[in-house]
């Protein structure tokens, strides 16, 4: 009796030179090379494009690329060693997987985002070899579309818990925002009653975010814990006292594993801060100033106004411009300029994050206006800075 | 008080759970009359309340002591029940509709329970004719209605004035994070309260 594999070979050689003549009607992109490889990646024949240039893919990367094409149930698309694009499929006879098609593509000059051109070209090319396998028989749609059908499941199941996760920290956050300004003066004033109070109403609203997932619950618990601390750093509180030096606190609250203990963590904690600010109390004013720095720093890609931060510090506009101009010596739009600016410059050194990505980040909602201020700032444009800094 | 109850108090102040499970234990088995063991759960609990309004505790021991509380209740409620002991008052609860919030309604529940009130948790997200059915079934004396959210304050009118025009004899209690006195007053509820161990005193007050 003829084996599994003889009928798929059979098979596939039997559909071969329609493959080829398929694939010589398509308008493949310019200097596309497509080729097949068995089931370990390995025997690579060439179906198109140029003889004499040999796969770069190796062997190991082929089989990779088949098998997370199999897995996502579509065309899987990556960058392939120097300067090229690669498209993998799987070929499979019945069930079984007798191999892959591969066409590795030479990257073009110019753009190369989501919304190129070259990128857009390149999937719809990926769909028509996934068609084409489909008509000659070569590739198990029902399977391929099946496995379609669950990763973009769980794909939006991922994205629902990333937002679920994202969504809660920041509206912890804005309490705590909100809450600060009082709960350091609660404490400078040595008012612990008042202080824990404040401390509370942002304890529920983690609580109530967190439901009843301890790990949730120390995540933004330590989340509470470092806004303070940093507040207190800055504002000249002594970091080995204000970090921990009693207690290896941070270190600490990962070993908890139960509520009873995590309890008494965020007791002491808590405790423990509002006592190291009440051993060295900031004045009023020098505390004020830090609260608007720390304010400025966390939602400078927003659109900011010198009332509206005025109003969440709790001062008057006329007030809030004295102190700033007394402490720093320059006025409330210059420092947001700073912040912002010092912000852009960290950003773009960093890989991956594009000028427009960088100017929303910074609070610019006009690309060129943000090159312009970016300019006067750094004497270089924001792309010249990143290419020169990355 | 004998010293087990002392201990059961004291592990229920500490919200020490597996303290207060052993203590109640150790108190039936030696025979303890269950009201007796119920007072000293509520004077735990009680002092609980007293600490966290007077802002001397953190919400999370609370919590915890509450928990220990709620262990405890589950050995002694069976006891309770076969000695004919019941609560007194029932008191209906839930976070309102559109609110998916329920950690301060379980504060009050939970303090609720400490004091010796039945309580029946709709839990959260609860329509308007969900609280009526509830009070049709239960006959509580206070239905407590719980918000988060300012978004889902004016559900909280809507339950109130559901209730009010079915005629529901139920008092009305109304607490959260955006309410205050003032929107108590103004949807007609017939008491409002800042925090948990409030929540309890003026259930008291109401049932009184």
């Amino acid at each position: 009796m003829e084996s599994l594999a003889q009928t798929a070979a059979e098979s596939l050689a039997g559909a071969e030179s329609r493959l080829r003549a398929a694939l010589r009607s398509l308008d493949l992109p310019k200097g596309s090379l497509v080729y097949r490889v068995d089931a370990g990646g390995k025997g690579s024949q060439i179906l198109f494009g140029p003889k004499r240039r040999p796969p770069q893919l190796e062997s190991r990367e082929c089989a990779f690329l088949v098998r997370e094409s199999l897995r996502w149930g579509e065309p899987f698309f990556r960058w392939a060693g120097e300067a090229s694009f690669v498209i993998a499929l799987p070929l499979t006879f019945n069930e079984q997987v007798i191999g892959g098609l591969l066409l590795e593509v030479p990257e073009p000059a110019g753009d190369l985002s989501d919304e190129s051109t070259f990128l857009k070209g390149l999937k719809r090319t990926g769909q028509l070899l996934f068609e084409l396998l489909s008509d000659l028989n070569l590739v198990n749609t029902s399977r391929m579309h099946a496995r379609a059908a669950v990763m973009s499941r769980e794909r939006l199941k991922a994205e629902a818990i990333h937002e679920v996760k994202s969504e809660p920290v920041q509206e912890v956050r804005r309490i705590y925002w909100k809450l600060e300004p009082g709960l350091f003066l609660a404490m400078r004033k040595r008012d612990r009653p008042e202080a824990r109070r404040l401390l509370n109403q942002i304890l529920i609203g983690i609580y109530s975010h967190a439901g009843e997932d301890l790990d949730r619950i120390k995540g933004f618990v330590l989340d509470l814990v470092t806004m303070m601390t940093r507040t207190m750093v800055e504002s000249g509180a002594d970091p080995a006292r204000t970090l921990g030096s009693g207690f290896d606190s941070l270190g600490a609250l990962s070993a908890i594993h139960d509520e009873e203990t995590l309890s008494r963590w965020v007791a002491e904690v808590l405790e423990h801060l509002i006592e190291v600010v009440e051993e060295r109390p900031m004045r009023v004013d020098e505390l004020r100033m830090q609260l608007i720095l720390n304010y400025l720093r966390e939602n400078c890609h927003e659109p900011l106004s010198r009332d509206g931060v005025a109003a969440k510090v709790g001062l008057s506009p006329a007030h809030f411009s004295r102190l700033v101009s007394q402490a720093l010596g320059h006025s409330f739009s210059e420092e947001l300029r700073r912040i912002r600016m010092q912000k852009a410059g960290r950003l773009l050194r960093q890989h991956g994050i594009s000028v427009k990505e960088v100017a929303a980040a910074c609070g610019f909602s006009d690309q060129s206006y943000f090159t312009k201020v970016f300019g006067r700032e750094y004497g270089l444009t924001p792309q010249a800075f990143s290419r020169k800094n990355t | 008080m004998d010293e087990t109850l002392q201990q059961l108090t004291a592990a229920i102040k500490a919200g020490k759970r597996k303290d207060a499970i052993a203590s109640t234990q150790a108190a039936l088995d030696a025979g303890t009359d269950p009201q007796t063991i119920l007072n000293a759960l509520t004077e735990g609990m009680d002092d609980v309340g007293r600490r966290f309004k007077a802002n001397e505790i953190f919400v999370p021991e609370v919590l915890v002591a509450a928990r220990a509380m709620q262990k405890s209740m589950d050995l002694l409620e069976p006891v309770l029940l076969a000695s004919g002991i019941q609560p007194e008052h029932c008191v209906v609860i839930g976070t309102v509709e559109g609110d998916l919030h329920d950690i301060g309604k379980n504060l009050v529940s939970m303090m609720l329970k400490g004091a010796n009130f039945k309580i029946v948790d709709l839990g959260t997200n609860v329509a308007p004719d969900a609280f009526i059915e509830a009070v049709e079934a239960n006959k509580p004396a206070i239905v407590a209605l719980s918000a988060l959210l300012t978004t889902t304050m004016p559900a909280m009118k809507e339950t109130v004035a559901l209730l009010k025009e079915k005629g529901v004899s139920a008092r009305v209690i109304v607490g959260g994070a955006p309410v205050t006195r003032e929107f108590s007053d103004q949807i007609g509820a017939d008491g409002y309260s800042a925090d948990a161990a409030s929540a309890v005193e003026l259930a008291r007050q109401l049932c009184a």
